[in-house]
């Protein structure tokens, strides 16, 4: 029966970038760079909780700010790229190292969210697409052509309110197996702490989408409404 | 007690293969899970049919020669224990028992329950080595390890390279037996010499040998009849970086 030929010689050591290995190292950091980002981008929509008026100061200022600006765009995007690069190919790679399934399969220590980790990650992908036609305005809630008033009107939609509040729990979901595989994959193993690897993965990333479910919810009617009656 | 088996009959790795279900009564609850399929075997070659091939070697759980995924756990559903250290007692009177090969496509499946398992051998023969020169056998007390050192060497070198890790990882991936090799080596003094192409040498027989990548499902890590925990893959992937950083 026919293995995969013997390395012998160190001479034929394979670069860096060709060990599977470091492929998750690249998935782990653009995934923290994602994450980072994601924390980024709801501390500046706070704003959009003051009004028209500072939001739009808030996307001057970000104007005014190119090297801030293009250098988080830079960043994101290839994150993305590096993120949606080797996902679903190590995806594939695992699916095809099993030909044959089993008949009988008792799961003892696996979570669903790292099972769900394609599906979780297509969904934001989808949603991703979905959330940059609403901001640019090509998908249009409301006859103006104002983002703020656009976004408004979109959370004002319950299909489009569902849509972001399903993404932010798909997004804890990613982030909860995501957050804690990136301890074991960049080596980030201690006794003292892997008690505390689990609980950070969960914080963190349903912090997040609890960040983000609350902010949407403060913009819609309802959430107006609630924040008039406050002050 | 008397049990249904559905037991995994492939005739060769090019075969299809397919369940077969036996009835088999009077099994006593002292028997081991093997000697219960080679009572099921004398049955069947009594009546003249073919025997069900299944791996096994010491019988003792230290070779690592058995396997077999019973009811969809490898080496069956009691905790750090080998297939061959399984008793009967842990199945109730009745039960439908299913039993399958490892399956793993870097495991092809020679025949029923056996698979060829030596892409394993050829990730150590990769780097699993210390190279020394040979002669007398040197004093134990001459080379000092602290007791820590040590112990975590010895826990990483129980591994009995059965693939139980392979087999239960839900993406094939063999990283928890290259790890544990690693780690049985890479602590001791010993082994520092070829510390950073054995890392990478037997990451990259590995690759070569189509596993899965790890997704720290840690599933290997219930699996593992020896009880080797996840840590050593992180360790693994610690040296893979040093390696690239530091000369040794």
């Amino acid at each position: 029966m026919p293995g995969a030929p013997l390395l012998t010689r160190d001479s034929e050591m394979p670069g860096a970038w060709s060990y599977s290995v470091m492929r998750k190292v690249a998935m782990a950091i653009s995934g923290l760079v994602l994450v980072a980002f994601l924390y980024g981008h709801w501390a500046g929509n706070t704003v959009l909780l003051s009004g028209e008026q500072a939001f739009n100061d808030y996307l001057d200022w970000l104007r005014n700010h190119p090297i801030l600006h293009y250098g988080v765009w830079i960043a994101i995007a290839l994150a993305l790229l590096v993120h949606v690069a080797v996902g679903p190919r190590h995806w594939l790679t695992n699916r095809m190292a099993r030909p044959r399934r089993y008949r009988k399969r008792k799961l003892q220590a696996t979570t669903w969210a790292a099972r769900t980790m394609m599906a979780s990650g297509t969904f934001l992908l989808i949603f991703l697409g979905v959330h940059i036609a609403h901001v640019r305005g090509w998908l249009v809630f409301d006859d103006t052509t104002s983002t703020f008033q656009n976004l408004r009107a979109g959370f004002a939609y319950w299909p489009v309110l569902t849509l972001y509040v399903v993404a932010q729990v798909a997004l804890a979901l990613h982030l909860y197996h995501g957050l804690w595989s990136q301890f074991q994959t960049l080596g980030l193993h201690h006794p003292r702490y892997n008690h505390l690897r689990r609980p950070f993965a969960f914080l963190v990333g349903a912090g997040l989408a609890i960040l983000n479910i609350g902010l949407i919810l403060l913009n819609t009617g309802a959430g107006q409404q609630l924040i008039g009656s406050a002050t | 007690m008397n049990l249904t088996l559905h037991v995994w009959r492939q005739a060769d790795s090019d075969a299809r293969g397919d369940f077969e279900t036996f009835k088999i009564s009077d099994v006593s609850p002292d028997m081991s899970f093997l000697e219960m399929l080679d009572v099921l075997n004398e049955g069947l070659i009594s009546e003249g049919s073919e025997p069900v091939a299944f791996d096994h070697d010491c019988r003792e759980g230290i070779c690592g020669a058995c396997s077999l995924v019973i009811n969809g756990v490898p080496h069956g559903p009691q905790k750090a224990t080998t297939t061959c250290q399984l008793y009967m007692r842990e199945f109730d009177d009745g039960q439908a028992v299913w039993i399958e090969p490892w399956r793993v496509g870097a495991f092809p499946v020679v025949r029923d329950l056996v698979v060829d398992r030596s892409a394993f051998d050829r990730i150590l023969q990769a780097g699993g080595y210390v190279s020394v020169r040979t002669g007398a056998a040197p004093d134990g007390n001459t080379l000092p390890v602290p007791k820590d050192v040590a112990d975590r060497a010895f826990t990483s070198a129980t591994c009995i390279g059965c693939g139980a890790c392979a087999a239960a990882c839900p993406s094939s991936s063999a990283s928890l037996f290259v790890a544990a090799k690693i780690s049985h080596l890479g602590l001791l003094p010993q082994g520092q010499v070829e510390r950073n192409s054995r890392v990478r040498m037997m990451l990259a027989q590995m690759d070569g040998e189509g596993f899965g990548h790890c997704s720290n499902h840690a599933e290997c890590q219930s699996a593992c009849p020896k009880e080797i925990d996840i840590g050593r893959i992180a360790r693994m992937n610690r040296d893979l970086y040093r390696s690239f950083v530091r000369r040794t």
